[in-house]
């Protein structure tokens, strides 16, 4: 089951925090909701994600494959003009850079999509109704039996 | 303030019409729709209606073009380079940034549209297959201007939009009906839990410095356009890096003035205070000696290198025809600015806000300056031929700086000028 | 497409160029009137000539040299010098305009979609963009060239050594079966040349006229320091 508290104070969460994670809960079982982000210590609670990973690889994905799309587009229709080569490594290289990047850009989007969930059911619903923009609320999902135990260290 | 006392600040404004408001939309409205119908005339007759000639080929749409790539600046230099050094004082100034780039660079997009002699065929630049199985020139700097161009507007269109996505669900919540869905369509269903908070500052990060990338990238390509051709003093090895930093200055005393209205217009004094005034105004300081030595480094060197045809150029814009424009130029882009803001008792939000019409203005010379001397006084010294703008050029010039306030009127409308999540984040920012 | 078949010549392919020798050249401008009527280049008028905008493919060029009285006029007729290393052709975008195996530099009117950047780029600004749709009062809208198509607004045009000539002298030349000779193509401003100034003719053919002209003494290029290696020899006694 979920269970939810709020809180105003910026250092109590985070010794909460810290209490949840000694008890053991994973990071996957605990959400903070909020309306603006929230700076937590490095450890506490990390969200892994590969999005720089993820952008540099399309963006090598996109550079090459738009190389190799110029170099078979320019040998399929070889014009001669201004006595420069049919293909030569200065004007391509300007747009192979462009590619790269709008690579990097289609990267961080996509891992951005993917790493915030955006698609797909969260795991842990937000809370309904108005919120209080000043508060952060906490949410854990906890097996039955150790909900007294959560619950403790929720109100300390 | 408190969170709620921001809050209503900056949502004050939204969907509510005011007078003065419907009347500047109005203005800029009849301004849009006088260049629609000159880009009509245009259309229906023939680029002969423009003062374009033998040897002028390129005149007041190509200088637009670059003029509003440089503007597009502003947001790069804000947005990412002050996120990249965290600069804190930042914060309530980036979607105002990013949204001049994306704006700017809308309006920059449609000059090389505009200017072709066969407009409905320009997306034979665009590498598609196609029937006859012909591909652009991969080698042509048009061609690298088109990838550029495009690549930084989607670039720019999402780094404006991310960081809007808490603020469409937080104006999801708090409108009703057909509002509220469509806010809460562009939030994308956000729902403000640390994972998300933590991929979008992430995104914002690496976005920063990617798209810082293409931005310098960008303007270098454009100043390709000229320094890749051989005509006398087009042929400049300075012009990409001349390009960028007169672009980055011109951003920067677009952004100055747009702040100012702003901050005039929607009461915002609480959140756009001196201190983000004077640090834009210290940057706008730097650019201007920038713009000097590399405007110097460029005209010193045409001069000692006493070149037949480049001389011929250099003489008429220093003492020539276009002395007069040349000498303005050096004046609203170096002097006005220097005193008005390096002499610090002079210098306050009015006075910046000169300093910064000055430069739009200098600036728009120094793209003039570029393009038509040089066309003008060509190799071959029979060919020459002296440039004048028509009206349809004008007309449409004009229209697309009132595009420009149009598209920000409507802007400041639906969204939070300033971004209601980051304010908070730092209140001391 | 790039390829395209064709009977393999006997000999190395043509490269064609031109010798004008400005010695010959009185100025009369007819060659100027040939490739009007030739190329169906029509006349823009006063009021677009007073804006800059009368198109001659091939332009003679006054220069004057000296004070009164002891004034010299000396004319250039300037065409497109179809360079091998033409600095035209790499800017466009849309390869409206590419150098072909014959050493022309070809401008496909189907294809420009008039950005004007090899207008910009052409040292010898011989380039020139169609403004407005082409008009011939009656009745010389009679007297147009079949065999050369009529541009329409927004597109770029130029000197193509007359290319309609030359298609034409090598479909005889095959018809007959033999080689083409020189001589057998002429373009229209060197045809109607009352001095005989101009020679067009095969600069691979090291038998031809206008090989033997190039090779003369009194021969050289038109800003060769630019080294976009012109085809169009200038033959003049220097001083």
């Amino acid at each position: 089951m979920i269970l939810s508290a709020e809180y105003r104070d910026h250092a109590r969460l985070k010794m909460v925090l810290a209490g949840l994670r000694q008890a053991g809960l994973s990071g996957d079982d605990i959400a903070l909701f909020s309306a603006k982000p929230v700076e937590l210590p490095e450890g506490l609670l990390d969200r892994p994600g590969r999005m720089s990973l993820v952008s540099i690889l399309c963006a090598l994905t996109f550079g090459i494959g738009f190389t190799s799309f110029m170099f078979w587009a320019q040998m399929d229709y070889p014009l001669i003009t201004g006595g420069m080569p049919i293909v030569s490594p200065w004007p391509v290289g300007v747009v192979i850079f462009e590619v790269t990047m709008a690579g990097a850009v289609a990267g961080v989007m996509l891992s951005f999509f993917l790493q915030g969930s955006f698609f797909r059911k969260p795991r842990i619903a937000p809370p309904p109704g108005p919120r209080d923009p000043e508060a952060v609320i906490l949410s854990a999902v906890v097996s039955d039996d150790r909900e007294d135990e959560i619950q403790a260290i929720l109100l300390t | 303030m408190t969170s709620d006392a921001v809050r209503e600040a900056l949502m004050r404004p939204l969907w509510r019409i005011s007078r003065p408001w419907l009347a500047a939309v109005l203005v800029c409205l009849t301004m849009v729709g006088a260049a629609l119908y000159a880009w009509s005339v245009q259309l229906s007759q023939g680029m002969g209606v423009t003062g374009l000639r033998r040897p002028n080929y390129w005149g007041l749409y190509i200088v637009n073009f670059v003029f509003w790539v440089g503007i597009s600046h502003a947001g790069t230099l804000i947005s990412a380079i002050l996120r990249l050094t965290d600069a804190g004082w930042r914060r309530p100034v980036t979607r105002v940034a990013e949204a001049i780039t994306l704006f700017s660079l809308m309006i920059a997009g449609i000059f090389p549209i505009l200017h072709l002699g066969r407009e409905s065929l320009f997306y034979w630049i665009i590498p598609l297959p196609n029937d006859r199985l012909l591909w652009p020139n991969f080698r042509s700097p048009l061609f690298w201007d088109m990838m550029a161009i495009t690549t930084y507007v989607a670039a720019s269109a999402l780094f404006l939009y991310l960081p809007m996505i808490p603020d469409f669900a937080m104006l999801a919540e708090r409108s009703t009906g057909f509002k509220s869905r469509v806010y809460r369509a562009l939030s994308l269903g956000w729902i403000g839990d640390d994972r998300q908070w933590h991929a979008l500052e992430r995104a914002m990060k690496i976005f920063a410095g990617v798209i810082l990338a293409i931005a310098i990238s960008v303007h270098s390509v454009v100043a390709f356009d000229f320094s890749m051709g051989i005509a006398p003093m087009w042929h400049s090895t300075i012009f990409a890096p001349y390009f960028v930093a007169g672009a980055i200055f011109s951003g920067i005393a677009a952004l100055i003035l747009v702040m100012a209205g702003l901050r005039r217009a929607l009461r915002l004094d609480a959140f756009l205070r001196w201190k983000h005034f004077n640090n834009l105004g210290k940057l706008l300081l730097t650019m201007c000696v920038v713009w000097l030595y590399f405007t110097a480094s460029e005209y010193l060197t045409a001069w000692y290198g006493n070149e037949h045809a480049e001389m011929a150029v250099f003489n008429k814009k220093i003492s020539g025809e276009y002395a007069p424009w040349f000498w303005t130029m050096v004046a609203c882009n170096f002097f006005v600015p220097f005193i008005l803001i390096g002499v610090e008792r002079l210098r306050n939000v009015t006075t910046l806000c000169i300093s910064s019409l000055g430069v739009l203005l200098g600036m728009w010379i120094e793209r003039f300056l570029i393009v038509v001397p040089t066309l003008e006084t060509p190799h071959l010294a029979a060919a020459s031929g002296l440039y004048y703008p028509s009206w349809v050029e004008l007309t449409i010039t004009a229209g697309t700086f009132a595009a420009m306030v149009l598209l920000y009127l409507l802007f400041s409308k639906l969204v939070p000028i300033i971004a209601v999540w980051e304010y908070e984040h730092d209140p001391l920012g | 497409m790039a390829e395209e078949t064709r009977t393999q010549p006997t000999r190395q392919p043509h490269s064609w160029g031109m010798a004008i020798d400005l010695d010959r050249c009185t100025g009369c401008e007819a060659c100027v009137v040939a490739c009007h009527s030739e190329n169906n280049i029509p006349t823009a008028g006063p009021e677009q000539a007073a804006l800059g905008r009368a198109k001659h493919w091939l332009t003679v060029d006054r220069y004057y040299e000296g004070a009164f009285p002891d004034i010299k006029v000396k004319y250039r007729p300037v065409m497109c010098q179809h360079c091998e290393e033409a600095p035209c052709e790499p800017v466009c975008p849309v390869y409206a305009t590419y150098h072909n195996d014959e050493g022309l530099n070809v401008q496909v009117y189907n294809r420009c979609v008039g950005t004007r950047y090899c207008a910009n780029n052409c040292p010898y600004t011989v380039r020139h963009f169609n403004w407005f749709e082409a008009k011939w009062e009656a009745p010389l809208d009679m007297q147009l060239n079949p065999d050369v198509s009529i541009r329409e607004a927004g597109v770029m045009e130029k000197c193509s050594f007359c290319i309609q000539r030359i298609h034409r002298g090598k479909i005889a030349a095959k018809e007959e079966e033999r080689e083409v000779q020189d001589g057998d193509i002429q373009t229209a401003c060197a045809q109607s040349c009352p001095a005989e100034a101009m020679v067009f003719g095969d600069l691979s053919d090291p038998e031809s006229k206008v090989s033997k002209l190039a090779g003369s003494s009194r021969a050289g290029l038109l800003l060769e320091e630019l080294g976009a290696k012109p085809k169009v020899f200038y033959l003049e006694r220097a001083k």
